[in-house]
Parts: C-alpha cells; structure tokens; sequence
C-alpha cells in the first residue's frame, strides 16, 4: 500500500526537476563545444545570459527541498532523496559556471588560435558523461553511474597530456603565444574540474539508492 | 489485571535480569519496584504532589520523615519539576497542569530508584512545549535509567532514543542504533513504516 501522495508527488517533482536542470547545464556544454570551436563571441555572451537561469534553478530547488522537509520530515530513502537533489543541484550550478568562465575566454581572446581541435577531444567524453548521468538518475541506474565515474578518468587523462603540451608551448615561443597558452590552460582546468563535479553526482546517486558514500576517482 | 480476566491467555516470556517475569514463583512486587511505568495520559493520584511521590517509598516501609522530604525533594528535582512546585507540596497534584502532572508521574517512578522505566506515549497527550521538556528531561534520565518508551511520533523516536525496534502485529520485526533505522534499516518494511508508507 502507497500513502503520503502528496508528498510522493513532491518527490516525483523535485527529482523532474533535477532532471531538468542536468538536461539544462547539458545544453550549456553542447553550446560552449560549439562557441570554443568557432570562436563565436555572439554565442558565448548568450551563454553567459544563459546561466542565470541555471542559478535560479539551483535556488528554486533548494528551497523546493526546504518546504518538503518541514512539512513531510523525510527520513531514509525520502531523506537521501531530497539531500542528493539539493547535493546535485549545487554540482551542477558549479558545472554551469565554467560555461561561464570559457565563454569569457572566447570573448577576450582576440587572435585566432589554433588550439579549438585541442579543446574539442575534451567534449567527447564530457557530453557523453552528460548522457550518462542524464539517464542514471532518470532510471535510479547506479552502474551507469559508476560508468560516468570511470569516463572521468579519461578527461584527467586528457587534461594532464595537454598541460604538459601548453607548457611546453608556452616555453618554446613568445610573449603572446606564452599569453595564449597560459589562458588555454584555465579553459582546460575548467573542463577537468566539470569532470569532478559529473563525478560528484555520480556518487550521490549511488548514495540515493545503495545508502552508500563512496569516493569515486 | 489480567488475572481477573478467566479467559486471558498469555504466550511467551518476558525476561528481566534472565528471569521469566510470567513464571509461577516471580515476585511482582519486587518487579515493580524495579521497573518503573510512565502512561499515555498523565495519571497522578488524587492526593498531594507530596503523597503522589511518598507513596512508593511508605509502601515499601520508609516512615521517617527527613527520609520522605528527602527522596520527594530528589526525585522532583530530577523529574526537574521542583522549582515549580517546591512551595506548594501539599496542593493536590490534579491542579497542575498536563506536563506537570507527567512529570510528577515520572518523579513517582523514580523515586522508586527503578532500574528500568517504561514509558507508553509519555507526550501524546501534551502540547509541543511539554513534549519538549519531558523529552530533555528523558535525555537526562538516561544516564542513570533504562529507559523503554513507546511513540507513535518518527521525529521522537529519532530524537531521543539510542536503539530502537520495530514491531509490528507484535513481533520484533528489526532493531538497531537509532540512526541506522532512520538513515538506512535493512528491511523494506520497516523503511515502509517510518517514511509513512504502511501504516
């Protein structure tokens, strides 16, 4: 027997809700992919206007989480429930602030690089952890979690091969090719650290159906 | 009571310090002096905050007087009610209020010095400052006393208590700390129960 449907209605709305907001941040990195390898300073300024809404989101949902643990006091799964959407939430406002950081990038750099095909190996396997957490937490799938977890690896990979080439570059050239790749350096720290915080969420959907904290990379 | 029931049956054990509280030979009078019991409604006697808290005692045998003030006065103070009736000991305990009278229950429990308490429902019948103060109160006695209490609140339970148990049609279905059944227990049921669920 099923009670409390109010409270199950809640429940069901807020993790919509959560689900929206990851299909949202998801968008803002097939968009930055785009931005970043065009070099397109129209759109990177429309994602910055862009994530005030995904911070408003964070805010609606955190005090969506608020009002269901005074009025329906969640304990158990209900608790772990309410906690990892306001958990998540926060990871992906984080996530969505380097879309942010990046579309400066765009827009302050004013010659043309030749590192947009370096940028985009980074968003293979981002938009596909995207995917994947996506779909975990819409069908409660904790292996697929796990997946993102492990996918994460590949862009810290990917992060410590290109560094080590930035800096190279950065020594062998010029000022300005120095400049270039000392801020090619944050754009790609950006993207690693969007990789902790998919990684982030995926440990909080294991802890919402295994009762579990486990430290995943 | 139920021995004046002819067709009450009873079936199991309840056992105190290893012994079988149903047997034949059990002395329940000393049970009763080791197991205290605090009900639902607050039940003073009709009779003075002092008599409600002496009676124990003098049914036991304690006639002197500096004894008597002395565990009245104690077991108040524990009960933390002394302050607010420490002038008016001879005033009958119905005048107090619902808390109050709660916890001139639990002061006639301890001043029996049990080792276990038994508490059915101690705050349903109270309001929300009440509940509060014989909830603090049960978290003092704690240290000193066994402390059984059946409650029908979640948030109480949580609260309050270190182990807690699950029964349900009278068999103990899961027990454990408190904070693995509220966060995770392991059977369905119980996690049914306590989210609301089943009821």
């Amino acid at each position: 027997m099923r009670e409390r449907i109010k409270f199950e209605t809640a429940l069901l709305q807020l993790h919509e809700e959560v689900a929206q907001m990851i299909a949202d941040v998801s968008a803002q990195y097939v968009q930055i992919r785009k931005a970043l390898f065009e070099m397109d300073r129209t759109l990177a300024e429309s994602l910055i206007a862009k994530d005030e809404a995904i911070n408003q989101k964070e805010r609606s949902i955190n005090e969506f989480v608020i009002s269901i643990i005074i009025k329906e006091s969640p304990v158990a799964s209900d608790l772990r429930a309410v906690i990892t959407a306001m958990k998540i939430a926060s990871d992906l406002e984080r996530i969505a602030d380097y879309v942010c950081n990046i579309s400066k990038y765009i827009i302050h750099t004013k010659v043309k690089t030749d590192l947009e095909n370096m940028f985009d190996t980074f968003f293979e396997p981002l938009i596909s952890m995207f995917e994947r957490i996506a779909q975990a937490y819409a069908e409660e799938n904790v292996e697929l979690a796990l997946e993102v977890a492990h996918q994460d690896e590949e862009l810290d990979d990917l992060f410590d091969l290109n560094v080590k080439s930035l800096i190279n570059t950065a020594k062998d050239y010029n000022d300005s090719k120095a400049e270039e790749a000392a801020r090619a350096l944050f754009v790609i720290k950006n993207l690693e650290r969007a990789g902790d915080h998919l990684t982030n969420i995926s440990e909080s959907i294991v802890f919402l159906h295994k009762a579990k904290r486990i430290t995943l990379n | 009571m139920n021995d004046l029931i002819p067709e009450c049956k009873i079936s199991g054990d309840i056992l105190f310090e290893d012994q079988n509280s149903y047997a034949k030979d059990y002395d329940v009078i000393e049970l009763r002096t080791k197991i205290g019991m605090v009900f639902q409604k607050p039940n003073p006697f009709p009779m003075s905050i002092y008599d409600n808290i002496a009676y124990g005692p003098r049914c036991q045998g304690v006639k002197d007087k500096n004894q008597l003030d002395q565990i009245v006065e104690e077991s108040l103070k524990r009960a933390a009610l002394w302050d607010e009736v420490k002038d008016r000991l001879k005033e009958s305990a119905m005048k107090l209020s619902g808390g109050q009278q709660q916890r001139v229950c639990i002061a006639r429990a301890i001043a029996m010095e049990p080792e276990v308490i038994l508490m059915d429902e101690p705050t349903s019948a109270l309001d929300p400052i009440a509940t509060q103060r014989i909830e603090d109160l049960i978290t003092d006695l704690k240290k000193d006393y066994t402390i059984i209490i059946v409650t029908h609140s979640m948030q109480q339970a949580a609260r309050i208590s270190d182990y807690t148990a699950f029964f349900y049609l009278g068999e103990l279905k899961e027990m454990d700390e408190t904070d693995v059944i509220f966060k995770s227990p392991k059977l369905k049921q119980t996690e049914d129960y306590i989210t609301g669920r089943f009821g």
